[in-house]
């Protein structure tokens, strides 16, 4: 094996005018999807077949909107001292004591602090207990001793664990445990997590501090009427500080409850990449995103309203972005104080539509995160003079082991394998591969259609390819209210457009004129025809609710109904099923995870069957040898 | 480890296809181009993935389509417009990705990754005086398209690997009889020395063991001969099964399998290792056999040793399939074809089953016990109605089984509310993966 390469190598020049953040060395050295070669194996091959292949979409610039970071608490910092953050209780003197079934109390003096790793049930016997910004007291008698804390955490059966046989992403999330029967470890030192993860503490400052508890008295004093926004660029910290800020709040006995409205399309908080929501907040924010999905049913982050712009990120329609953010703030109680979690894209195009949330979302306390451009402060302050200013100094990077494209994928993937929980259990998660689930199918054509329509965000499909584009991709599923339905989509289409259903759009567009805008593509699909424009008018929030992600299993054109796996319950599909529902599809990504589930859960091609769509197996000599056959050396002569 | 690559084109033979249409490889048909160049940009572009190569190539045609067309309308600053947007694309997205995979600090210059990536440099020029220059004239934008499409064509499409079906279907084609010949030689031999070694003790013997060792590498031989359409573990299954090899001759009802599978196991457990096609294909012989009578006699001593002879398959492919893993679809797929077919034997398997798996009682139970129900209420009578709601358990029959499986009553429970119903669930999870319909 070829010696390790140190950072100096694998990146180039260290000592350059752009000192490269940990973040962009994380990011450079994590290009690759996880399923292919690691940078390693591939950096020195630069030849124009290996790049012929690579898709052409944006990531190849620092440039687009959706790229954001993201605080998760596993993080790959070569660069950074291991800091000594745990000033943990040892096991010798008595303050962890192991009870039945491997759980700790812990007795902790003022200003310790024990970090475990993993996942865990944590209770306040007494004392007072921090979290990630939440205080955690007693549930009996919240008496205060003054010796210190005692804490117990105890063994969870975890479901999320289970998904590290269905993708590689979910390999390793939490350490891997010595002792099966616990889902923690103690940890001791930083350095000691094998894990592949060094941990960074999360330190909040003294002036985030001073920030925090001025929100919180603000929101007490005002009547609640408190709508805060924290402003900064990508991985500004932006995100961190809204969770600490939220578990704060919700630690206030008095208050309990918030609203969060989640914009930012391509890192949700609460949900799947491309989705706008409003969420209840009841518990504290805890885990990485994808640990705790929204949804109508879940007692700690109920999900109220979600409107879905299809695309990680709003630059191709703005406009719509900002009536379906203005149309979720209508549904916010004001009695609660609302935290919107806007996106992390503040110049240009991102900058104004910042502009146009403060004031259409009266936003009354806005955080800026350093480092911003004046120009966009300044123009904040003007346009919404009513609203208080709060400053925060740069936030130390928090780089993280993902991509953002692999965190949206896991996001994703944990939204549909989320089970809806009662009222009072724990979110569960399950491990059968989304291929394995049986779909619902849902009639396209004919008197009782399931779905009246397939509308596009952004670039449309041709209609020819509509199926081709559609099979094997994520949409969103859209409830319309009945009036607007029968306004918006002519009812006399049914009859009317089917005679044009097998004409090219471009030609029927000028021979029939049609007075529906639904048409109907060869097999039936039912779409609407773009504007002359080029645009398609999006669905209007304020008629319109998203009500889940579906992923498009299959087409049966036979018999006219598409195959959809959705997160949904019965029940409630149940009560959806006679209401008009379209499908919106987009720039969602490509759930590759999906369509690798279970060959990973096998371990192998299983059964007979070998057809695989859109899959092809490479083997592990790497990539480019395995696909593209070359019939020469890649090109030696024109290295330089 | 494998590794798994994702395209937005669903088999290989679809790039091939296109490739064909947009470089007139044998199909000079007009239209070709376009319908190619609209399947890439308004298709396979918006569901991701797409290699720039692809995306590039279909871009600089789309310009050249536009040039020809005979829309009189078009200006010069159009076309050259046009043609400049897929050239410079074109280039940029091969040194934007050049660069990245380089990871430098201080990325190369465009001129630079083109250098090492053995593009003419001339394309670079050609991208930094449209960019930043006056727009190249229509002429030497036309002939720099040209050069772009046959760079591209060397560099990626002449690559691509021809699918090497074509080339295989003519060499070595063995006549299924002799296979099959061979097939029953080899069992009937390994019989007789199992037999052997059990009369004379000496099963644990070394001798025996390599002589067993001998037949795994005959069997072996066989299952992989035409393992390309799998036609060696199809046929050693179907003389395995079908010709009783596995049913203990003289056996009556409520015996012991023990002995056969004692037998057996060390012939199939080995190549069951070395084989990961066999376990499935001999379940679903196994399954066919107890199913393709419709009406199965709880009498039946031969359908006994099938249904045995079914739970022990399941059972050992678990544990000796490769990895260790355990294929939870076959168990799925045979349960329902258990619901499928009410019967003594399959019920008995079903019931098995239930009980092994908690995951399978989930899906299963309620399924299970209403096909029991309508086999205990009715008699089983052919149907012609072929019911909609069946998107999976087919497939992995066998053919001739399948219209007695759409014929078999519990589906018609759910015929009246097929129609009114824009929503239905599927009645069986799909052991298919995405993007198929069964």
């Amino acid at each position: 094996m070829a010696p390790k390469r140190n950072a100096h190598e694998a990146f180039g020049n260290m000592i350059s005018q752009k000192p490269l953040s940990a973040f962009a060395a994380a990011r450079l050295a994590k290009h690759v999807p996880a399923y292919q070669a690691p940078l390693e194996d591939r950096a020195l091959s630069l030849d124009a077949t290996s790049l012929a292949q690579v898709p052409y979409d944006g990531t190849h610039e620092d440039t687009t909107s959706d790229v954001e970071s993201q605080p998760v608490d596993s993080v790959l910092t070569p660069m950074l001292k291991p800091t000594t953050i745990v000033r943990s209780p040892t096991h010798g003197k008595g303050a962890v004591e192991e009870g039945p079934d491997g759980r700790l109390t812990i007795t902790l003096r003022n200003n310790e602090t024990a970090a475990y790793v993993g996942e865990y049930d944590l209770r306040v016997l007494e004392g007072i207990a921090t979290i990630y910004g939440a205080v955690l007291t007693p549930t009996s008698s919240p008496r205060r001793r003054r010796d210190g804390t005692v804490v117990q955490i105890s063994h969870v059966e975890s479901t999320m664990r289970a998904l590290d046989k269905l993708s590689p992403l979910f390999r390793n999330i939490w350490r891997k445990e010595d002792d099966p029967t616990r889902t923690f470890q103690p940890l001791q030192n930083p350095a000691d997590d094998e894990s592949q993860h060094s941990l960074l503490p999360l330190e909040v400052d003294q002036r985030t501090e001073m920030v925090l508890s001025r929100l919180a008295t603000e929101v007490e004093s005002t009547a609640r009427l408190t709508r805060i926004m924290a402003v900064g660029a990508k991985s500004s910290g932006k995100s961190t500080f809204n969770r600490i800020l939220c578990n704060a709040l919700i630690s206030k006995p008095s208050l309990r409850k918030l609203l969060y409205l989640d914009l930012d399309p391509g890192q949700a908080e609460f949900g799947p990449s491309g989705q706008l929501s409003l969420v209840e907040v009841t518990a504290p924010i805890l885990g990485p995103p994808f640990t705790h999905p929204a949804c109508a049913r879940s007692p700690r982050y109920r999900l109220l309203r979600a409107h879905t712009i299809a695309a990680t990120s709003f630059k191709d329609d703005p406009a719509h972005y900002v009536a379906c953010a203005t149309e979720l703030v209508q549904h916010a109680d004001r009695q609660y104080p609302l935290v919107v979690n806007s996106c992390g894209w503040v110049s240009g195009l991102g900058a104004s539509v910042l502009q146009d949330l403060t004031q259409a979302l009266s936003i009354t306390q806005v955080v800026l995160l350093e480092p911003l451009d004046a120009g966009l402060t300044a123009a904040l302050q003007t346009s919404c003079s009513d609203a208080t200013f709060h400053r925060l100094s740069r936030q130390p990077v928090r780089p993280t082991a993902r991509t953002p494209a692999e965190s949206r994928s896991m996001q994703t993937m944990a939204y549909f394998h989320h089970r809806a929980a009662k009222p009072t259990s724990e979110p569960r998660w399950s491990s059968k591969a989304i291929s394995n689930r049986p779909p619902w199918l849902v009639s396209y054509d004919g008197p009782h259609a399931g779905i009246q329509a397939i509308i596009s965000y952004g670039t449309q499909p041709h209609p020819d390819f509509l199926a081709e584009t559609l099979d094997g991709s994520l949409v969103a599923l859209v409830r319309l209210d009945a009036q607007y339905q029968r306004e918006v989509f002519n009812p006399s289409h049914h009859t009317a457009t089917l005679e044009s259903s097998t004409d090219d759009s471009s030609e029927s567009a000028t021979a029939t004129p049609s007075p529906g805008l639904i048409k109907r593509t060869k097999d039936g699909l039912p779409y609407i025809r773009p504007t002359p424009t080029g645009a398609t008018a999006p669905l209007d929030p304020r008629f319109s609710e998203c009500v889940s992600l579906a992923l498009v299993r299959g087409i049966d054109t036979q018999n006219k109904f598409l195959q959809l796996v959705t997160p949904l319950s019965e029940s409630q599909v149940a009560v959806l099923m006679d209401q008009p529902l379209v499908i919106v599809r987009g720039s969602f990504d490509a759930p590759e995870w999906a369509y690798l589930e279970d060959l990973h859960l096998n371990g192998r091609e299983s059964g007979v069957k070998s057809e695989r769509p859109w899959v092809s197996r490479t083997e592990a000599v790497g990539i480019e040898g395995a696909v593209w056959r070359l019939r020469h050396p890649p090109l030696a002569s024109d290295m330089r | 480890m494998p590794r798994y690559t994702i395209h937005p084109w669903r088999t290989h033979t679809d790039l091939l296809t296109v490739r064909a249409q947009l470089y007139h490889v044998d199909t000079p048909a007009p239209d070709a181009r376009r319908h190619a160049v609209d399947r890439i940009l308004s298709c396979w572009k918006l569901r991701g993935n797409l290699p720039h190569a692809v995306e590039s190539t279909a871009l600089l045609i789309d310009a050249q389509l536009h040039h020809q067309s005979q829309n009189a309308d078009r200006s010069d600053f159009a076309l050259r417009a046009v043609y400049t947007a897929a050239f410079t694309r074109f280039v940029t997205g091969f040194c934007d990705i050049g660069r990245s995979r380089e990871g430098l600090l201080q990325p190369s210059s465009m001129l630079d990754v083109a250098k090492r990536i053995g593009m003419p440099v001339r394309f670079v020029g050609l991208r930094h005086e449209a960019v930043h220059e006056e727009l190249p004239s229509l002429g030497r934008l036309v002939g720099a398209v040209q050069e772009a499409l046959r760079w591209l064509w060397e560099v990626y499409w002449s690559r691509l690997e021809v699918s090497d079906l074509n080339g295989v279907e003519g060499n070595g084609k063995v006549d299924d009889g002799e296979v099959e010949n061979e097939v029953r030689r080899v069992l009937k031999a390994f019989r007789s020395s199992r037999r052997d070694a059990f009369r004379t003790n000496r099963q644990r013997a070394a001798e025996h063991q390599s002589e067993v060792e001998a037949f795994v590498e005959a069997c072996g031989r066989i299952l992989d001969s035409n393992s390309r359409d799998r036609r060696g573990v199809g046929m050693f299954v179907k003389v395995l099964v079908d010709e009783r090899f596995l049913v203990p001759s003289g056996r009556s009802l409520g015996d012991s399998m023990d002995g056969a599978f004692t037998l057996w196991d060390p012939l199939l457990s080995r190549l069951v290792e070395s084989h990961h096609t066999l376990p499935a294909a001999l379940v679903q012989r196994l399954q066919a056999q107890l199913t393709e009578s419709t009406v199965q006699s709880s009498k039946d001593v031969t359908s006994e040793a099938f249904a045995l002879w079914l739970l022990h398959a399941l059972e050992f492919s678990n544990t000796y399939a490769a990895h260790g893993s355990t294929d939870a679809s076959l168990q799925a797929a045979t349960l329902r074809t258990c619901c499928l077919y009410p019967g003594h034997w399959t019920t008995m398997v079903g019931q098995r089953l239930l009980d092994r798996d908690a995951e399978l009682i989930a899906d299963y139970q309620a399924l299970f016990e209403a096909s029991l129900l309508v086999a205990n209420s009715e008699v089983m009578e052919e149907d012609t109605e072929v019911g909609a709601a069946i998107d999976c358990g087919p497939s992995e029959l066998p053919i001739s089984t399948r219209d007695e499986l759409v014929a078999a009553k519990p589906l018609a429970l759910l015929d009246d509310s097929t129609a009114a119903v824009g929503w239905r669930r599927a009645l069986f999870a799909p052991c298919v993966p995405i993007g198929i319909v069964a």
